[in-house]
């Protein structure tokens, strides 16, 4: 791998198997034949991603963008194809791993001895974890008196003071009141100025405009486009405001359109992928 | 055979954070208890009073290889009720921590192996009563003792043998851990807690000697009470290994074909 590239995605598919019943659940498990549905929720993704670089991820619901993120992730695997990942990663997610019964300090060490800190790590942040959460005095109180705002406030500062070399926010910056909405934002900054790479998941297009270097256009877990977020998300604002008007059959009707621009996009990727193979091997 | 490397490797690599973060669940557990730790004492009291009062003062037996019918429950008991806590709660691990490992990037088998921390753990101070008790009846500590750690070895390979494959199958199949449960009461009968090997007819005997708790009750007692090493009983060593190996090749080629997937079905 170049040495730039932090992330590549190769021909990543993931299907969900969506079966009948459970005998067949158990039987597709077992290796055998199995009545059910195949549901693609990602179909021939290839993508290079490059170190220190903002990715975004957009798309309707259902396009696969929290598939990929998962995957790249680590936490589901693909069902064909490779993802290689160079570097620790960590997917913000502020209300996991968080114990009710165990007072907000002793949640700081469990949440992050989950995320794989050891306790000199932890000893370090913690103060600072304590600082960003705003909990006050209800630090040393049981984790159960918090009203749900202070819970994921206190997750949040948690999962982001864990130092990854990949960061994924998939739509995890909704998290308390305006005031605290921007401290989240001003923490990705940071990330992002200290040179690490993120992936951002979100619904907010300006978010992304705003923090973005490249957007990835996914739309039924297939890539329409992938380029600078200045380019990318007036064409997919434009798309969504479209596709809102539209009804089912419209809809439906405008998927060859898109089935073609994939298309296009995956070829285009393929002829790049030849033409650097090619490159690499007249190079040797 | 490359499937158990890998996933012994795991385990032992994150054994560190598995055992702190055992530590940090008894804590809460501990901590929505008024009596907290006292409760780690009278769980295991409760259960050997109940034996005790149907054995010793219902059925009338008084002793058993020539140790008050109460000191050899106790020493029976203690590494049952651990197994039992082990394999029922690593069974259900999975399941039980589904919201995590669908949310960040940990190892599957620290779930398991978790459980079997925390019953151990609660087992140390179970076995600090025991010892007590022991000492109290003036049975003196002898070289056999030390075997403990044998035995604790043994049992711990064998349960994490035995909890990959349960939690694996739990996981996806709901139903064997249900299944489960009447299971480990039917073992607790033939895993000599509460009568000896000696006391079934002897066509049924070999039953107990192929059940593998039986192996580490018995040893227990071996150790504590009868000062019996464990090389002298090799041959149900050697079975008992034997199982564990099994185990744990089958577990590891299960648990590594299943988890790519019952991720995505939890």
């Amino acid at each position: 791998m170049a040495q730039d590239v932090i992330v590549r995605l190769k021909d990543l598919t993931k299907t969900y198997d969506l079966y009948t019943g459970e005998g067949d659940r158990i039987r597709a498990l077992l290796g055998l034949p199995a009545k059910g549905l195949h549901y693609s929720a990602l179909d021939g993704v290839t993508q290079d991603f490059l170190r220190g670089e903002i990715v975004g991820l957009a798309g309707l619901n259902g396009s696969g963008k929290s598939t990929l993120a998962k995957i790249i992730a680590g936490i589901t695997h693909p069902t064909s194809g490779s993802c290689q990942v160079r570097g620790t990663v960590n997917m913000l997610a502020a209300n996991v791993g968080m114990n009710d019964q165990l007072t907000g300090r002793e949640n700081i060490y469990y949440k992050c001895m989950l995320m794989g800190l050891n306790r000199r790590q932890i000893e370090a942040v913690e103060e600072e974890i304590i600082d960003f959460a705003e909990v006050g005095v209800y630090i040393d109180q049981p984790l159960r008196t918090y009203s749900s705002g202070m819970r994921s406030r206190l997750g949040f500062a948690i999962s982001v003071h864990v130092d990854p070399e990949i960061l994924i926010v998939d739509e995890a910056l909704s998290v308390g009141d305006a005031a605290f909405s921007e401290k989240c934002l001003a923490r990705m900054q940071e990330f992002r100025d200290s040179g690490k790479t993120i992936f951002f998941v979100t619904h907010a297009p300006w978010q992304m405009l705003h923090f973005c270097d490249r957007v990835m256009w996914l739309h039924k877990g297939r890539v329409i486009g992938f380029d600078d977020a200045d380019v990318m998300v007036p064409s997919y604002v434009e798309f969504t405001r479209e596709w809102t008007r539209l009804d089912q059959a419209a809809r439906d009707a405008l998927e060859p359109v898109y089935a073609d621009y994939r298309d296009a996009f995956q070829r285009q990727q393929r002829e790049a992928w030849a033409k650097k193979a090619a490159e690499r091997a007249a190079a040797q | 055979m490359k499937n158990m490397f890998i996933v012994l490797r795991e385990i032992a690599v994150h054994m560190p954070r598995t055992i702190r973060l055992a530590l940090y669940e008894n804590r809460s557990r501990r901590s929505q208890l008024l009596l907290g730790r006292v409760w780690d004492f009278l769980n295991p009291l409760f259960q050997i009073l109940i034996y005790w009062f149907v054995f010793s003062v219902g059925l009338k037996t008084e002793t058993r290889n020539g140790f008050p019918y109460a000191i050899w429950l106790m020493c029976g008991m203690m590494p049952w009720l651990a197994m039992n806590a082990s394999s029922v709660n690593a069974a259900n691990a999975i399941q039980a921590n589904a919201h995590v490992l669908k949310n960040v990037s940990i190892p599957v088998t620290i779930m398991p192996v978790k459980a079997i921390v925390r019953a151990y753990y609660e087992h140390l101070w179970t076995m600090g009563i025991l010892i007590t008790t022991l000492l109290c009846c003036r049975i003196w500590p002898t070289w056999h003792w030390l075997e403990l750690a044998y035995y604790l070895a043994a049992a711990w390979m064998f349960l994490i043998g035995f909890t990959l494959i349960s939690s694996s199958l739990s996981a996806v199949y709901r139903d064997f851990f249900e299944f489960l449960n009447p299971v480990m009461r039917l073992l607790f009968y033939i895993s000599s807690v509460v009568w000896p090997l000696e006391s079934l007819p002897e066509d049924l005997q070999f039953i107990m000697q192929l059940n593998p708790f039986a192996y580490i009750v018995e040893g227990y007692r071996k150790c504590l009470l009868y000062g019996e090493s464990f090389l002298a009983n090799w041959q149900q060593g050697l079975y008992f290994w034997g199982l564990t190996l099994a185990l744990l090749l089958l577990g590891s080629m299960l648990h590594m074909r299943l988890r790519k997937r019952f991720i995505d079905q939890l």
